[in-house]
């Protein structure tokens, strides 16, 4: 698979499962183990095992092992870099739909015609 | 998440606004129109090919047209390049979505950009997942204390 911007295919992959997204917002709050996560998401180890193992996959994780427990940190950096991806070109788009409203603008009369202004609809 | 989606409500009807992204002349009035010497090339057909360069500026964008429905949609590859001693250098291809919408005697422009990543998850998925990368930002930033 031809790698995409330093791995965002990944990362978009890994943040398109609800249940990845919640262990990464338990472990925004700190480091945790395995079964704390699989208990918190109410799934077994050997599902959390492979969702752990996409998030490591995306650089979004990291994992060490202390005598049996493996404890899994966050790397925000990905997210960051995600983050910037779509911050580009929602800030590009924004400015081109201006430039594109605005071009029209010009040749109303009247009033009450401000084109609207977007934002990224959900 | 895998689309960025935007909409914005123009001022023009429907049929105008279609011309401005599928002919030069349209596309000169909106697209980069304060640079000098930009060029504009389009093909609206499907198969077709649309490239608009700021050679100045070093910056372009090309691609290919998909899907050609006048005048409410248009689907197209997206390839950025940056021209680099004059050669492109080009990032891997987008898709973008455009649809026109009549409201009144005003368009409802619609515009989708896809990642070139798909998965088999499905696209609300990847909304979800671009809110919470938001959300998440945010929140760093908040507690940072920085703009």
């Amino acid at each position: 698979m031809v790698k995409y911007f330093d791995g965002l295919d990944a990362v978009a992959a890994a943040l398109a499962h609800p249940g990845r997204r919640q262990a990464i917002g338990l472990l925004g709050a700190g480091p945790a183990s395995s079964s704390h996560l699989a208990r918190a998401l109410g799934i077994g180890l050997p599902a959390m095992h492979k969702h752990l193992g996409l998030l490591t996959g995306a650089g979004l994780i990291e994992s060490t092992k202390v005598g049996r427990v493996v404890t899994h940190r966050l790397r925000p950096e990905p997210l960051r870099r995600y983050g910037s991806w779509l911050a580009e070109r929602s800030a590009f788009w924004n400015a081109q739909l201006d430039a594109l409203a605005g071009a029209f603008a010009g040749d109303r009369k009247g009033v009450g015609d401000d084109p609207e202004k977007a934002g990224v609809l959900e | 998440m895998n689309a960025l989606e935007l909409s914005r409500l123009v001022p023009a009807p429907v049929q105008q606004v279609w011309s401005a992204w599928t002919t030069p002349a349209g596309l000169a009035r909106w697209w980069w129109h304060t640079w000098r010497g930009v060029g504009y090339d389009v093909d609206a057909r499907p198969g077709g090919e649309y490239c608009i360069e700021a050679a100045e500026q070093g910056i372009g964008v090309r691609g290919t047209f998909r899907v050609v429905e006048p005048p409410h949609r248009l689907v197209f590859s997206w390839i950025w390049y940056d021209l680099v001693d004059g050669r492109p250098v080009e990032q891997p291809a987008d898709e973008v979505e455009v649809r026109f919408v009549a409201e009144d005697d005003r368009t409802r422009v619609l515009l989708r950009h896809t990642g070139p990543w798909t998965g088999p998850e499905a696209a609300d998925d990847y909304r979800q997942g671009w809110t919470f990368v938001l959300d998440a930002l945010t929140a760093q930033v908040a507690v940072a204390g920085r703009d």
